[in-house]
Formats: structure tokens, C-alpha cells, sequence
């Protein structure tokens, strides 16, 4: 673990940011999530690192993480409350800052409930965990975003190409204070709208996998406020908090 | 009304073939309802409404839980997938007859993704595991005994 850079802010209203770049880490997520000191009201701790020498997909996989421009950051903060559905709000913003970035030539979409795919190909990868603590939760939320891949990279794979202004840097930048207006205003009101403004399914058919490897097959219809898929099936309206969905193109 | 009282409801309903449970207190009254038939429950289950707590979402400690649990229960605080491992390759994070410390995590929920670490708010034995591994679980189903 090498850091290159750490940065400490404090501001007025008692938000605290830390900001660490790392040259190398076992993985961003895992760094955050042990750090047990941080894990305190109103403050934001990113870590940022150039490669990963374990970094961390969902379910233990790992993600692809060689030194390169590739994106590999985590945030970790506290929201009050009941658990947000993150890993939908957090994708849905990802779409509109790589859009905005790119001024609109570039615009992924969102697949239930956090996979950014670009021309069909899954560009991103977003892994949320959480605690419960004391009327609330701790997030720690990592991001990779694939600007290269190796050349044996499986077919399902793509990238965000690198055009100016869109990098990870500004990236990272505009994530933070995305960040720091859910810790001050929490969820905004219209993340449901975003998503499905981002969202590859519109009303087409979906098949789901479920966790019991069971298969269904149906419209979409619709997420829910928490964040589940709503599906039409056999002319029923049925949510869906897991599972692993598919589309037919 | 008392979060535990809700819970007890909850934990009744699961353990009785009722659908529907009303209570009033005074101007208080609580309705707790099954949704789909249970034929959903195990073929495809869908989620009911009522997992939106109306509190802070906490699990909540029972240590008078009904009859069929005795020690405490550790109950899920969400609608999502059980799972007993962080990973596939991984050993579980606690086995029957583990003593397990208040604050060790010993299972995960996983709902949108979103792995949510559960863990014990009480020291002693792990002394029965209620659900299976990647198997669906309902808001307040218990999850985990400790003794």
C-alpha cells in the first residue's frame, strides 16, 4: 500500500472529506471499510487508487484492476434512516456525470439494478456494502470504470472511451459532491425519474434469475421507492429485490 | 407502538397460516399483512410493501421471542437474499456452537445488490441458523439464534 497523496478538509458546517490517493492497494473497498474510525457522522472518506491488487466484484469475484487510467474509487459515509437502495441511485448519477462530462456524446444506460453498459458491453462496476449503525447505515459504495481492458477481456466487457473532460479524476470529482449533497440533503426526490430516464429496459421483456435459479420472464415494468424491479408476468405485477436480470435485444 | 411488539406480530404471522394481522392501542393500530399466496413466497418471491420499516431499519434484539425461538433472535432487516459466506469460496461466517462476540458480523442480506452485513447485537452460541444459503428472506424474518 503506497499512498501518493492525502487530502484532509474541513468545512464550516462540520463536514469533514478525506481524500487518499494510493499508488497500489489491495482493494479501495476493503481499505474504507476496516478504517473503523470513520465510520462517524458527517464525513465522507474517499480512496482513490492508480491499480488493485485485489480488487473486489460482488460475490467474491475480482475485479480487473492494472495500473492505467481506469477508474478504481470507494466512498464511505453514514446516511440517517432507512437502508436507500445506493446501488440504483449512485448508478443513475454515473450515467449523468459521464454524460455531462462527455457533453452527451457519450451516454450509457443503466440495467437493474447498477450495471452501466455502453453499446451493449458492461463498462462499470459499482459494489455497495453496508452496516447498520445505530439509525442509520454505512455505506461504502467502490466504483471501477473501464476506460482500457486487456485483450483477453471476456466478450461482455466494453469501455467509456476517453474523450476530453471524461477521465477518472473528473469523475471522482463530481461523484464527491454528489456524495456531499446526500449526506447534507439525503436521497433526492427524483432519483426514480433518473434512473428510468438512464435505464436500458424502458418497456421491453426481461428475464430475471433469480438467487433459487428460478427463471422469469416477463415486461419490464418499473422499479419501486426501495429500489426493487417490478415485473409483468403471466399478466401479474411482481417486485424483485434480487437476482440477476437479462435482456433480449 | 412498540418496534418489538411489531416484531412479535410479524414473527406470529410467519409461524401461523393467518394473513392478517390487526392491532389497536388506544388511536394506534397496526396492520400486518401477507401479500401473494405462500405458493409466491417459495416460487418466486415477490416482495411485499410492508418491508418499508416505518423506523430507522435496525435488527431488532427479541429476548422475549415467541415460544418456538429460545435465546435471541437475530432477525433481517430488510427484504433480500440470506447468505452465510462473504464469498462462494469463503467459510461461513459463523457455524452452530460458534461463540460469537455483540458486533461480530455473522451473516449477510443482500437486496439490489447491496450487501448488507448483518450482525449480532448479542454475545454467546450461535445456536441454530433458520435459513438456508442464498435463500429468500422476509423484513423481521429470524435469522440467526444466539444462546
Amino acid at each position: 500500500m503506497k499512498t501518493l497523496n492525502q487530502l484532509k478538509l474541513h468545512f464550516k458546517d462540520q463536514n469533514e472529506i478525506i481524500f487518499e490517493h494510493f499508488s497500489e492497494i489491495d482493494s479501495t473497498n476493503t481499505y474504507l471499510k476496516d478504517k473503523q474510525e470513520d465510520s462517524r457522522n458527517r464525513r465522507i472518506s474517499i480512496a482513490l487508487a492508480d491499480q488493485q491488487l485485489a480488487g473486489r466484484g460482488r460475490s467474491g469475484k475480482n475485479w480487473y484492476s492494472p495500473n492505467s487510467e481506469n477508474l478504481y474509487v470507494s466512498f464511505k459515509f453514514k446516511l440517517e434512516g432507512r437502508l436507500q437502495p445506493l446501488s440504483l441511485i449512485v448508478g443513475a448519477e454515473l450515467c449523468k456525470i459521464i454524460n455531462n462530462l462527455s457533453e452527451k456524446k457519450i451516454a450509457p444506460n443503466i440495467k437493474w439494478p447498477n450495471d452501466i453498459i455502453l453499446d451493449r458491453k458492461k463498462v462499470s462496476g459499482i459494489l455497495v456494502e453496508t452496516e447498520i449503525d445505530n439509525g442509520g447505515f454505512i455505506y461504502t459504495v467502490g466504483i471501477g470504470i473501464n476506460f482500457m481492458l486487456p485483450n483477453k477481456a471476456e466478450n461482455h466487457w466494453g469501455i467509456i472511451p476517453q474523450v476530453k473532460q471524461l477521465n477518472r479524476f473528473a469523475i471522482t470529482k463530481e461523484l464527491s459532491l454528489f456524495i456531499q449533497a446526500l449526506t447534507q440533503n439525503g436521497v433526492p426526490s427524483n432519483w426514480q425519474q433518473d434512473w428510468e430516464q438512464a435505464s436500458i429496459h424502458k418497456r421491453n421483456s426481461i428475464t430475471l434469475k433469480t438467487n433459487n435459479s428460478e427463471i422469469i420472464k416477463g415486461e419490464y415494468f418499473g422499479i419501486s421507492n426501495t429500489g426493487s424491479l417490478i415485473i409483468i408476468t403471466n399478466g401479474e405485477k411482481k417486485e424483485f429485490a434480487s437476482g440477476e436480470c437479462s435482456l433480449e435485444y | 407502538m412498540d418496534i418489538r411488539k411489531i416484531k412479535k406480530l410479524i414473527e406470529m404471522l410467519q409461524e401461523s397460516d393467518l394473513r392478517e394481522i390487526e392491532v389497536k392501542e388506544g388511536e394506534e393500530s397496526v396492520r400486518i399483512a401477507r401479500g401473494g399466496s405462500i405458493e409466491h413466497f417459495q416460487a418466486q418471491h415477490p416482495i411485499q410493501m410492508r418491508a418499508e420499516s416505518p423506523t430507522p431499519v435496525k435488527s431488532i434484539p427479541v429476548e422475549d421471542a415467541p415460544s418456538s425461538f429460545s435465546g435471541n433472535t437475530v432477525c433481517s432487516p430488510i427484504v433480500g437474499t440470506f447468505y452465510r459466506k462473504p464469498a462462494p469460496n469463503k467459510p461461513a461466517f459463523v457455524e452452530i456452537g460458534d461463540k460469537v462476540k455483540a458486533g461480530d458480523v455473522i451473516c449477510i442480506v443482500e437486496a439490489m445488490k447491496m450487501m448488507n452485513e448483518i450482525k449480532s447485537e448479542f454475545s454467546g452460541v450461535v445456536k441454530s441458523i433458520e435459513v438456508d444459503d442464498a435463500a429468500p428472506v422476509e423484513f423481521g424474518q429470524v435469522l440467526i439464534v444466539i444462546e
